[in-house]
């Protein structure tokens, strides 16, 4: 199984190995959601549904899916 | 094109600080208007220059790439694919956030590699310090080759230094082929790029790479350009999605290293306020609570606060109607200026109080950054019933009027998304029905208290969720109707939490005050005046008869001057086209307990909802000037039912009335916009169709089982 950024737990880092192909990948890279980028999960919305991620500065809410097309090392 | 006036765009990430860069640059000098052919919002301002030029700013929507999903995104790839475009800029400042600058350099690059001259201007440069991140400038001007500017949009600093960069800017003319940042490219790029500048001839490599990749939606494009483009590409391996995401990498590939050499980290800020505001603000429980405080709160304001101007400007109407009447001498005219002008106008200046404080509410919420939080809190909740969590925004707004709201739903990326909130919008109880559910609230429900309780007052709200749930069960449906292969996404980048600043906070309620002013103004007026012609002229002379035959009843009886006149006016609107209208759709709303009284009240209120309560003082002869609906009320409750006997507004007929009113889509403008922001009819149909199907259902459903 390849870990995924919805593998992580809350407060978990991960460091990005690549996004799954397709135009998910697209709009993720779009927003500086990049390989060797330093991503961790910082919480989870009160259904779970959608996560929060960080990156530096920036914080970034996507869906469990989109969580899932972003492969970690 | 404007040969004097130089274009200047405004571009950048969306939370780059590029609002309120726009505002501090054009001050109160902005204007709405739209991009031709689409209904996104042309925010343009104008801007003096110390060298004497004048310059129109236009504010573009905030965008991450040139590879866009929502149709405010789409707007700006439009225009910058189209140099033959009214609003195709002369020059860009390139507006980006001092924070992660490698998102802003993706967007900035490929604005370059357009040929279009660019001023990088790095804003908040007083957030950096407090992160502890700086950039060597030098570095990354070097990289970029273009002229760059730091400014402090919140202290206002270098706002000058940016004016006097810019005048050195618009003197450049358009380079042909600058060096590209991006210019490693693939065979069927090549091929591609060839392709599309035989049909439509750009500034640029890359624009006619753009083009290729976005012919499907590009509404510059011919019909038969498309055509001509697709089959070219066709016949070659044009992998558009996978030649985006390479393209992408490259550049971050290219600048991520500039970038790391001119950053300057001087600490590891890690728990941050914003975090720690976020762990009670999106916590599992106290989350959603405070959301609903804040809505009640919402709510609240809307009804206590507006209540008073409101009445303001209900007095200034009533007063400037009078003083017409008096003036002009009684006769068409008279009663058209009246009856059909003014009061059309005060019917949508009316809802301006309560329009003005709820977008103000919802200008902070979203300024402050909590916005973002309570769609990242319920985009899952909204993705059950086939909503995005940015549908939240536009629900909430209908709660005022849901002309905004639809008009809100253009951030919404995913086309079956984005239909169903437009489509369920006018479920949720506006400010025009609230007069309404007002007079009739009181025959279904006694004014008592059930202990801290007020009945009417649980009622009035049970109405409100009952519009809540129409409109996200009318959602569900549409989820399981519309099909689409669109990707949905969330992906939203949750903003620092900052305070807001009042002059974005003013700015943004203009804004919608006016669209609200334009577009259901517009609709209103012109409904109102149909109406008055319909409610002032009957069918040969029988108004006339029936004026003078009320006369001579009532010479027999003495009354004062004014209830007299006030029977008269209901004999008259019995006689008039409305009148017979209402007589002639007895038969289909009978089943409901309407009868024609109530027929006129529904047909008036297609100008708006509220229209209902002056229609029935009109009918029940109470006499449009009475202040408090106390009167009408009285004389409801007295009329009786010609069949049973019993009171013609009983629980059955009420509720059946009022059920009528939360479900119904009796609301031209909201057509109307509907019609513009789909760009088809087939919508405002579904959307009238489906409306009051529901409205006719549970009103028949309602008085069957009750009467």
């Amino acid at each position: 199984m390849k870990k995924t950024v919805l593998d992580l737990r809350v407060g978990e880092r991960g460091v990005i190995k690549t996004l799954k192909e397709g135009s998910i990948a697209c709009t993720l890279l779009t927003l500086g959601i990049t390989p060797d980028t330093e991503i961790s999960l910082i919480r989870k919305s009160p259904l779970g549904a959608s996560l929060c991620i960080r990156m530096g500065d920036t914080i970034i809410a996507i869906r469990k899916k989109e969580a899932q097309s972003i492969l970690l090392k | 094109m404007n040969s004097e006036k130089k274009i200047v765009a405004l571009i950048g990430n969306p939370n780059s600080g590029k609002s309120s860069l726009f505002n501090a640059l054009t001050g109160l000098n902005q204007k709405i208007s739209n991009y031709p052919g689409v209904t996104v919002d042309k925010k343009v301002g104008t801007l003096s220059l110390s060298s004497g030029d004048e310059v129109e700013l236009i504010d573009f929507p905030g965008i991450y790439s040139l590879y866009p999903n929502s149709s405010d995104e789409k707007v700006v790839v439009e225009i910058l694919t189209n140099p033959d475009s009214e609003s195709y800029p002369d020059a860009v400042i390139y507006v980006a956030a001092s924070q992660e600058l490698e998102k802003h350099f993706l967007l900035a690059t490929q604005i370059k590699d357009l040929g279009i001259p660019i001023l990088f201007c790095l804003t908040m440069t007083d957030l950096i310090e407090a992160h502890g991140v700086s950039y060597d400038a030098t570095i990354l001007k070097d990289y970029l080759g273009v002229p760059l500017v730091e400014v402090s949009t919140m202290e206002g600093l270098n706002i000058d230094g940016l004016k006097y960069k810019l005048i050195d800017l618009i003197k450049q003319s358009a380079t042909k082929e600058t060096s590209n940042v991006y210019s490693t490219r693939t065979t069927a790029e090549r091929k591609a790029i060839e392709a599309a500048a035989e049909v439509v001839p750009q500034r640029s490599e890359y624009a006619n790479l753009l083009v290729a990749h976005h012919h499907e939606w590009l509404h510059h494009l011919s019909a038969a350009d498309r055509i001509q483009i697709a089959s070219s590409i066709d016949q070659i391996d044009f992998q558009s999605t996978r030649l985006q995401i390479d393209e992408t990498m490259s550049r971050f590939n290219s600048f991520t290293p500039i970038i790391k050499k001119a950053e300057h980290r001087s600490k590891d800020v890690k728990s941050t306020l914003t975090d720690k505001i976020d762990n009670i603000i999106t916590h599992r429980i106290f989350g959603p609570l405070i959301f609903f405080a804040i809505m009640l709160f919402v709510f609240q304001a809307i009804y206590s606060f507006a209540e008073a101007p409101m009445g303001w400007i209900e007095e200034g109407f009533a007063w400037m109607s009078s003083s017409v009447s008096d003036v002009l001498p009684s006769g068409w005219l008279s009663s058209l200026i009246t009856e059909g002008i003014i009061a059309g106008l005060g019917g949508v200046l009316v809802f301006i109080p309560q329009i003005v404080i709820l977008f103000a509410l919802v200008a902070l919420l979203e300024e402050s950054g909590y916005m973002s939080r309570a769609v990242f809190m319920f985009d899952g909740l909204m993705q059950r019933f086939g909503l995005n969590g940015r549908s939240l925004v536009a629900l909430i707004s209908s709660g005022a009027c849901a002309i905004p709201a639809i008009m809100s739903t253009r951030t919404i990326a995913n086309w079956k998304e984005r239909i169903t909130t437009i489509m369920v919008a006018p479920l949720i109880s506006c400010s025009a029905r609230i007069p309404v559910y007002a007079v009739l609230i009181g025959f279904v429900v006694p004014a008592q208290d059930v202990g801290i309780f007020n009945l009417q007052g649980l009622a009035f709200m049970g109405l409100y969720v009952l519009g809540i749930v129409a409109a996200l069960l009318s959602a569900l449906a549409f989820k399981f109707i519309l099909k689409s292969d669109d990707q949905s996404y969330l992906m939203m980048e949750l903003p620092q939490y900052k305070q807001p600043r009042l002059a974005n906070v003013l700015l943004t309620v203009k804004e919608k005050v006016w669209t609200f002013i334009i577009e259901a103004g517009r609709v209103i007026l012109i409904i109102s005046i149909i109406l008055w012609f319909l409610a002032s002229y009957g069918p040969g002379d029988k108004m006339q008869l029936a004026a003078e035959k009320t006369k001579l009843t009532l010479e027999q009886t003495r009354m004062d001057e004014s209830q007299a006149d006030n029977l008269i006016a209901s004999a008259k609107l019995e006689a008039s086209y409305a009148g017979h209208l209402g007589k002639f759709i007895e038969p289909a709303i009978r089943p409901l307990g309407f009868d024609w009284k109530m027929g006129i009240a529904l047909i008036t209120s297609f100008a708006a909802r509220e229209v209902f309560v002056g229609t029935m003082a009109t009918i029940y002869s109470v006499g449009q000037d009475d202040e408090d609906v106390t009167t009408l009320r009285e004389k409801m409750t007295a009329e009786r039912n010609p069949l049973t006997g019993g009171p013609r507004y009983d629980v059955a007929t009420a509720l059946s009335l009022l059920l009528f009113y939360v479900f119904a889509m009796q609301c031209m403008s909201t057509l109307a916009v509907t019609k513009r922001e789909t760009k088809s009819w087939k919508w405002p149909l579904i959307q009238f169709a489906f409306m009051t199907i529901l409205a006719f259902g549970s009103s028949l459903l309602a008085y069957q089982l009750l009467s």
